[in-house]
This record gives C-alpha cells, sequence and structure tokens, in this order.
C-alpha cells in the first residue's frame, strides 16, 4: 500500500550559544533548591516510593508522607543520571540524538477542546483528532516528537492508552505522553512501546516512548504519577518531570523563589527514579507561570516568566540532565497574541541549549486545538531555526562576479544567477501569498487549506498490520482490567 | 500651564550577547565590500560629491559619475569616524548615549497612509497624524527616539519640514528623520534644529535631529540625499545611511550577496562624510529585503532575510560606527498573526549584538501604513525582549526561603503578606489578559486601540517655548515661499 514519505528532522542546530546565569546564580539556585529539599521536603504519597526514599538515605516521615533530602543524598543520586541519550523513532532516521548541539520541538498537549476540522465547531475532544494531529506533525519537519495533542476523551478509563494508539499509528516519530499515570496504565503503555520497538534491545537503546510526569505544586509529587514513572524508569524508556508551580498562589510571588520550588519538586522526582533505577533516562522541565493578579489564572506568557524557560535548561543541564522547555500562549485564538506568545522564547531556549521543547500547536493556554495552529507555530519555529543557524558564506555567496556584470544603477532580475538562486530560497508558504484579486492571501486561511491538504494527502507508513493488532489486543487487554 | 511628564525611557539593556559571525567571517564581508568600491564603484550623480571623492584619492569618472574607492582610501576615511557619540533630547534626561550598553528604539517612517484616528478609515496621512504619534512615542518608554512615522502630505513642498515641526512640537525625545533630501532643505532642517537645541555648543554636542539617508540599490547615489547629508554633517549631525538592496531583483539573489552591495553603498557614502568633514557623527543602516519571487515586492521579513539584520549591526561595528538596525516593519497587511510572527526575534538577537539603535515600531505593509494602535502592539513585544535581554537579577531574598518553609508542601502562597507585597513587583502586559466583563481575557488589539485614545486625551507634553514655535514657524513660512 502506498504511503507518503516522512520528511526528515530539521531541529533548530543553534550556531551560537547564550548563557543567560553566571556560576555565582546557579550556585545560588541549586544551593537553594538543595535546602528546600533538606529542610523543607516534599510530599510523597506513594509507599513504593516512600520506601525508596528511606532505603537510599532520605528522612522520610511515613505518617505525614514528607520525605527531606540531604545535599549529599541528592548529588549521588543525581550523579547517575544520563546527560545524553537517544529518543527513538520507528526508524533511526528520526531519533533524536539529545547530544546538546540540537533543539527538537514537539507538539503541544493535552487538550481538552477541539475546533472541528471540518464544521469548525468548537467540541469535546476525542481519540481521532490525536491520529489526525499525530498526521500532521508526521509531515512537518519541525516537529521532532508528538506529544497527542488532545485527551481521547471518547475512550473511557483507557484514554491515555488510546492517545498512544492513535500517535503510534499515525507517524513514524518518537511520542512522549503526559497522560499516563497510575502503575497499571504505565505497564500498558510499555508493553505498547515494545510492540513498536519490537524488541528489547531497540526498546531501551532507541526508546520509541517516554513520560512526562507532572509534579503538583508546592512540593508534592503525584501517587499516580510517580508510580507509573518507577515503571517507565525500569523498563529503560526516558521520564521526565515538569513542574507548573505559579508565583503568588503556588509558589512564592519572587521569579526567583518560583524557580526553587518547582525545581525543587523535580529534583526529588528525578532522584527517585535515580535510587530506584540509577542510569535511567530523565529529564527535566520547568513551565512555572505567574498568577494573573485578578483573576487567579496561570500566565506563562506574562512579561516575567520568559526567565522561567530559560532559567529552567540552565538549571537542567547544572543537575547533568537535559530539558524539555516550554514554549506556547495562553492566546485564546491564533492571532497577534499567539505570535507573540511564540516570539523568542523558543529561539532563546534553543541559544541555551535545550535539547528538547514542547508547545506548538494548542491555544487558550494548552488546551484548544485548532487544525491551523501548528501551521502557524511552526512559521515561528522556522524563522527561529534560521536566525539560530550558521550562515554560510562561501565565495560564491558573494556572488562578485555577478554584481560586477550588472554594476551600478543595473538590475539583477535578468541574470541566470538569479534565476537559478532564487529556486533555493526558503520561504514562508503562509505569508505573503499572492491574492488573484491583489495583495497577499489572509495567511490564517492559508494554514488552514494547507493543513486541509496536508490531512488529505500525507498518510505515513502504517505499522506492519501484526503490530497494530498487537497494540489493539493490548488496548482491549486494558480496557477489561481499567474500564 | 500644565503638561505631562515624559517618561524616563527604558532602553534594552543586555546584560548578555552575542556574536552572530566568526572573525573569519566578518573579514571576508569587509573584503567583498572593498572589492566592490574598488572595481565596481559607485554611481554618484552629486559634482559636488565627487569633487570631495577625488579630492581624497578615489578614482572618478566625471563623465559617467563612476567613482571607485581603493580599499586604503575607505580605510583611511573610516578611521575618522567616532564609534561613540550622543544624540540628544531636549533634556539630557533623554538624551541618548550611543555607547554600546544600551539599544534605543524608534518608531518607524515614513508612511503614506492613515487608518483613521476616529473613523478608522484608511486615508492618505496628514500633519496631524504625525503629531499624534509624536505624541503616543513620547509617552512610551520604549520609544527613546521618533522618526516622524508618516509623511505631512497636506504640505506637498515642505512635507519633511513640516514633519519636523509636528515631532519637535509633540516630543521632547530626539527626532531622526529619513525624508530631508535636498541641500536646501537640509539647510532649513539645520535651523530648525538650532531653534531647538539653542545654541551652538549644544546642536554639536547633544544634536536634537539626525538624518537618515537611502542609497540606491544598487550601487548608486541620491543626489538630493547625498547634498542633505553634507549639510548635515557640516552642521555636526548625525547622518546615516540605508541600502534597501533587494535580494534577486537589486542585489545578487544570495544573502551574503546582497549584503555586499548595501554594505558597498552605505560605506561609500560614510567614507564621503568622512572625506569632507573628519569625525563627523555617522551611522551605518543595512536594512535589505528579499524580493518576492512572484510579485517583485520587496521581503522586509523573509525567513532567510533574518540574517541582514543581524549581521547589519556586526557589520556597522567592523566599520567602526554605530548601527540603525530595522526592527518590526512587517510585511503585515492588519495588526495580527503575521505582523506579530515577523517581530519576534529580530529585536532580541540585534540587541545581543549589541545595536545602539533600531527602528520600525508603529507600521504595517511594509512601513507605509499606519494604524495607532500598532505602536502600542510593538511595545508590547518590545517590553517582553527587555526583559529577556536584562538579566536576572538574584538576591538571597529573591528565593523567599522563609516564605517556602513557612507555606511548605502543598500550602498555598495566597494568604501570604510576601505574596500580596512582591506580586505588585511583577510585570504584566498591560495589553494581554486584561479581564472581560463576563468573563475571559479581552482581544488586546482592542485594548491597545482604546489606549492610543487615552494617551491622545491625557499626554500632552511640555511644549517649545513660544518664541521657538514662533521661529520654527517662521522658518516653514520661508521654506514654503521658497520651495511652492
Amino acid at each position: 500500500m502506498a504511503h507518503s514519505e516522512t520528511p526528515q528532522l530539521q531541529p533548530l542546530v543553534p550556531n551560537y550559544h547564550l548563557r543567560v546565569l553566571d556560576d555565582k546564580q546557579l550556585e545560588q539556585f541549586k544551593s537553594a533548591t538543595l535546602e528546600i529539599l533538606e529542610d523543607v521536603g516534599i510530599h510523597c504519597p506513594s509507599e513504593k516510593a516512600l520506601s525508596i526514599f528511606a532505603e537510599h538515605g532520605a528522612q522520610v516521615d511515613f505518617g505525614n508522607q514528607i520525605v527531606k533530602l540531604p545535599p549529599g543524598v541528592v548529588m549521588e543520586a543525581m550523579s547517575h543520571a544520563p546527560r545524553y541519550y537517544t529518543m527513538g523513532a520507528r526508524s533511526p532516521a528520526h531519533d533524536l540524538n539529545l547530544d546538546g548541539t540540537a533543539t527538537y520541538c514537539a507538539t503541544d498537549g493535552s487538550g481538552t477542546e477541539t475546533i472541528d476540522f471540518v464544521t469548525r465547531q468548537r467540541r469535546t475532544s476525542k481519540k481521532e483528532d490525536v491520529g489526525t494531529s499525530a498526521r500532521l506533525a508526521d509531515y512537518l519537519p519541525s516537529m521532532a516528537f508528538y506529544w497527542p495533542m488532545v485527551s481521547a476523551q471518547d475512550c473511557g478509563a483507557t484514554t491515555p492508552l488510546h492517545e498512544l494508539d492513535a500517535s503510534f499509528n499515525n507517524t513514524v516519530k518518537h511520542v512522549q505522553s503526559e497522560t499516563l499515570m497510575g502503575e497499571k496504565t504505565a505497564r500498558y503503555a510499555v508493553e505498547m512501546a515494545r510492540v513498536i520497538a519490537g524488541d528489547e534491545v531497540t526498546m531501551r537503546q532507541r526508546p520509541p516512548l517516554s513520560s512526562l510526569i507532572c509534579t503538583i505544586a508546592p512540593l508534592a509529587h503525584d501517587k499516580g504519577g510517580t508510580e507509573s514513572a518507577l515503571v517507565f524508569a525500569e523498563a529503560g524508556l526516558p521520564v521526565g518531570f515538569m513542574s507548573m508551580a505559579t508565583a503568588g498562589s503556588t509558589a512564592p510571588a519572587t521569579i526567583a523563589g518560583t524557580i526553587a520550588v518547582a525545581d525543587a519538586e523535580m529534583v526529588a522526582a528525578m532522584v527517585l527514579i535515580q535510587m530506584a533505577h540509577p542510569g535511567a533516562p530523565t529529564y527535566h522541565s520547568m513551565m512555572p507561570g505567574i498568577m494573573h493578579p485578578r483573576t487567579g489564572d496561570f500566565l506563562g506568557g506574562a512579561w516575567d516568566a520568559g526567565w522561567f524557560y530559560l532559567v529552567g535548561t540552565e538549571l537542567a543541564h547544572m543537575w547533568g540532565v537535559p530539558t524539555l522547555a516550554g514554549i506556547g500562549t495562553e492566546a485564546p485564538t491564533p492571532g497577534w497574541e499567539s505570535a507573540v506568545g511564540m516570539a523568542a522564547s523558543l529561539l532563546m531556549c534553543a541559544l541555551c541549549g535545550a535539547e528538547t521543547a514542547s508547545g506548538l500547536g494548542l491555544r487558550e493556554t494548552c488546551t484548544l486545538l485548532y487544525p491551523e495552529a501548528l501551521l502557524l507555530d511552526n512559521e515561528s519555529y522556522e524563522t527561529a531555526r534560521f536566525y539560530a543557524s550558521r550562515m554560510d558564506v562561501s565565495p560564491e555567496d558573494f556572488a562578485l562576479d555577478v554584481v560586477k556584470a550588472v554594476g551600478p544603477r543595473g538590475h539583477y532580475l535578468t541574470q541566470k544567477h538569479t534565476s537559478k538562486q532564487m529556486r533555493k530560497w526558503e520561504l514562508s508558504e503562509l505569508m505573503n501569498q499572492p491574492n488573484p484579486e491583489g495583495g497577499y492571501r489572509d495567511p490564517l486561511e492559508v494554514a488552514r487549506e494547507k493543513t486541509d491538504w496536508i490531512l488529505e494527502h500525507h498518510h505515513p507508513e502504517p505499522l506492519q498490520e501484526a503490530q497494530q493488532a498487537e497494540l489493539t489486543r493490548i488496548l482491549q487487554a486494558a480496557e477489561r482490567d481499567l474500564g | 500651564m500644565t503638561y505631562s511628564e515624559t517618561p524616563q525611557l527604558q532602553p534594552i539593556v543586555p546584560a548578555y550577547h552575542l556574536r552572530i559571525l566568526d572573525d573569519e567571517q566578518l573579514e571576508r564581508f569587509k573584503s567583498a565590500t572593498l572589492t566592490i568600491l574598488e572595481e565596481v564603484g559607485i554611481h554618484c550623480p552629486s559634482k559636488k560629491a565627487l569633487n570631495i571623492y577625488a579630492e581624497h584619492g578615489a578614482q572618478v569618472d566625471f563623465e559617467s559619475q563612476i567613482v571607485k574607492l581603493p580599499p586604503d582610501v575607505v580605510m583611511e576615511a573610516m578611521s575618522h569616524a567616532p564609534r561613540y557619540y550622543t544624540m540628544g533630547a531636549r533634556s539630557p534626561a533623554h538624551d541618548l548615549n550611543l555607547d554600546g550598553t544600551a539599544m534605543y528604539c524608534a518608531t518607524d517612517g515614513c508612511g503614506t497612509e492613515t487608518i483613521d484616528f476616529e473613523t478608522r478609515q484608511r486615508r492618505a496621512s496628514v500633519k496631524d497624524d504625525t503629531a499624534k504619534m509624536a505624541r503616543v512615542t513620547d509617552y512610551l518608554s520604549s520609544l527613546a527616539f521618533y522618526w516622524p512615522i508618516v509623511s505631512a502630505q497636506d504640505y506637498p513642498a515642505t512635507a519633511p519640514l513640516h514633519e519636523l515641526d509636528a515631532s519637535f512640537n509633540n516630543t521632547v525625545k530626539h527626532v531622526q528623520s529619513e525624508t530631508l533630501m535636498g541641500e536646501k532643505m537640509g539647510r532649513y532642517a539645520v535651523e530648525m534644529a538650532q531653534v531647538v537645541a539653542g545654541d551652538e555648543a549644544t546642536l554639536r554636542q547633544r544634536p536634537p535631529l539626525s538624518s537618515l539617508i537611502c542609497t540606491i540599490a544598487p550601487l548608486a547615489q541620491d543626489v538630493g540625499g547625498i547634498e542633505s547629508a553634507l549639510v548635515f554633517a557640516e552642521a555636526g549631525l548625525p547622518v546615516g545611511f540605508m541600502s534597501m538592496a533587494n535580494t534577486g531583483s537589486t542585489a545578487p539573489a544570495t544573502i551574503a550577496g546582497t549584503i555586499a552591495v548595501a554594505d558597498a553603498e552605505i560605506v561609500a557614502a560614510m567614507a564621503l562624510i568622512q572625506m569632507a568633514y573628519p569625525t563627523a557623527p555617522v551611522y551605518h543602516s543595512l536594512m535589505p529585503g528579499m524580493m518576492h519571487p512572484r510579485t517583485g515586492a520587496y521581503l522586509g521579513s523573509a525567513w532567510e532575510g533574518g540574517v541582514f539584520n543581524t549581521v547589519g549591526v556586526e557589520l556597522a561595528h567592523t566599520w567602526g560606527v554605530p548601527t540603525l538596525i530595522g526592527i518590526f516593519g512587517p510585511d503585515a497587511e492588519v495588526p495580527g498573526w503575521q505582523s506579530a510572527t515577523e517581530a519576534g526575534n529580530i529585536l532580541l538577537l540585534c540587541a545581543l549584538c549589541g545595536a545602539e539603535t533600531g527602528s520600525g515600531m508603529g507600521l504595517l505593509e511594509s512601513c507605509t501604513l499606519l494604524y495607532p494602535e500598532v505602536t502600542l502592539l510593538d511595545t508590547d513585544i518590545y517590553h517582553r525582549v527587555r526583559l529577556y535581554a536584562a538579566g536576572l537579577d538574584v538576591s538571597p531574598g529573591d528565593f523567599a526561603l522563609d516564605v517556602i518553609k513557612a507555606v511548605g508542601p502543598r500550602g498555598n502562597y495566597l494568604t501570604q503578606k510576601h505574596t500580596r507585597d512582591h506580586l505588585r513587583q511583577r510585570q504584566f502586559s498591560d495589553l494581554v489578559a486584561q479581564p472581560k466583563a463576563g468573563g475571559g481575557y479581552r482581544d488586546p488589539i482592542e485594548v491597545a486601540r482604546e489606549k492610543v485614545d487615552w494617551i491622545l486625551e491625557h499626554h500632552h507634553p511640555e511644549p517649545l517655548e513660544e518664541a521657538k514655535q514662533a521661529e520654527l514657524k517662521r522658518i516653514l513660512e520661508a521654506a514654503e515661499r521658497e520651495f511652492s
């Protein structure tokens, strides 16, 4: 059966780099995190995790479920975390080698509503949306891995697993889920990953699936999240932790204080993983916000909030792990505000060396899927990619012979050199598209059309039938177990 | 008479820096420029300028009006250009000290159409638009100097001077014009600047006016532009040169080739100024575009074109002068997704590369159409960038460890006095996330529109002294008689 080729990935490969914190500032942050972990501790509602913490030198109050971690214990655990590793895809051509030279981006997730792809009506999200969006992400070279963009809410108790099914069936790229909560769900997810990988060795070396678990701010872990994370770590699949501590409500109303709380939550979780499974691939994902002073809303795009993502990147590296940096927008619709939300943040995180980032394609603070939003955010991605890349300056690029031939006040349009070079230009496919009536078309409309075109024409290589069947079998088993 | 205080400027002060090109790449660019200037030359239609060039070692063909500049002649001339200087305002509090530590931004210009402030109809621009936007600029801390944003087309013969009049009367900030063409126009403008400065010493040390002259791509000067520039340089007022060479039409269809052509145009002009008036303050402004492959239009925001801006900054510094770099200035036709997408990264990168000045806030449709609220929208992006670039101050108190200990795991910070005290210090957009009656948030573009109205209603900067106002009028009348 004919299928579409998945284009080569085009990660951001920064030619120049930034340090936003100096060593002294990094030390201050480290010190603050260690002090919080030692003196305040983390609430951990998982008996299993509490035992692991206790066995490895933490001070555990089983009654209150509070874990305090002396600095020596933290540092010892973190010393085992791998700095670099691979997030695998169906084939090595689309693997993500997190080696610090490139930034790989993913879609946002996991929204709960969709602007219907056909009717444009706003409705609850469903499994089909996950698959449709996966195909879009598969088509775009900017999307290096796929977060199921919305919740498969038509699937009941096994929604997260159906999201994986829809994802694996519709993209060849690495999949990262943020909804795999609970030990049982995680075990089924690992089984599904094994089906994709094909064998145990591949699964560990080139894991096709990774997980993201959120902490609960301030300073708490989630039972289902923690226990799911342990399953992933045991299986050798990468698992990362995200804090969305909010300045003024679930964190202090200072930038540094919020970062400290968030960092402590994540570090405690990564420490647990290293205690249980030394050498397990893990990552750090700082995504705090600032509380809207009137509505209480989480504002990830507030002016002051930009610092969270950059500092987060540098803190991850300080702890010796890769980062998943946050980019995204609170904007309700694609428009001026959504573009502003994307502006600069992705580029900055890439320049700071972020290995991965997510956040493209949703609106209303990561909850609403607009079909065309991914194409629009892709535009911001592409500009960042260009700006970050090395400028090739070979002698031919100066075209001095052409400059001499044309001379002052001449024109280059008639030069053969021009018609040849123009074909190499990389231009936006959304902006500046001529309108038959004159002027240019609205890029949002062009984005909508292009989205439709991709969905009509792009059908990635399907999984082998046996694999599809096996995934279905796992889903059914999970349904019986969890439903 | 009461007037509004002009807020303190908030330039971008980067805490960290970037180098886009390495030394070898910069050398290649410099070498390309020198090769073009030596072997291809520049067309210069001003006899006055041709003579100056000839007197200073250039190879001049007076017939074809082509000037070729040997490398050592270029380097000698450029060695006189000051690296740093001041662009003055009415008072030192708003002066721009171009010393490499900060980036100062201006409005865009010079558009020809306005979306009417009240009717929202699209119409030809008039002097009053320039005046109104000068007041808006005066109010915004993001704007350090004012480019007359649109043309005073209701004064056809002397529009550029009326633009200055509208500007000087409505903002205390430095004014930079890009429409002062011709020696005579230049002289009247200098007279107006002298009025605002008050005396010769101030005029030279803290010039309240500077000029931007465009070259003609490829590799040509404009007679009116060059002769106006010489007048400015003679008076000690900063003058800069901008090339808007267009990849594929007025420049080769490669990025490096376009930069080389544009840079050669700018350098030839700056060299002329230094030959005529050594140490005259000048600046370099590289603003090429890419030709739309179907319509032929100038695309200021093409993906690959982003490098024009950052390389432009570094080339200016290689030549030993400040830069005026293009920021904002989208090709978009309306405020919206495209206008913001095109703006995003360039301002930040240019600031981190050390750009001293930038212009481009407030217009759409490739610098031709004034939407009053766009200045406010651009300002929002500006402040985000300013905060990114500023670095994070981290004092021990900022970690609030005592508060963290008090609240503990699973507590809430809302009830903490610390929260009430510190949340007020957080910096929030005044356009985004503005609560709407009934829930949700207001459209930031609507909020921006209202804010423009508010500023125009409430912000009236300190007027010029009456004698100065009268003197400016007199100059305008004299110019009117001469040019009409």
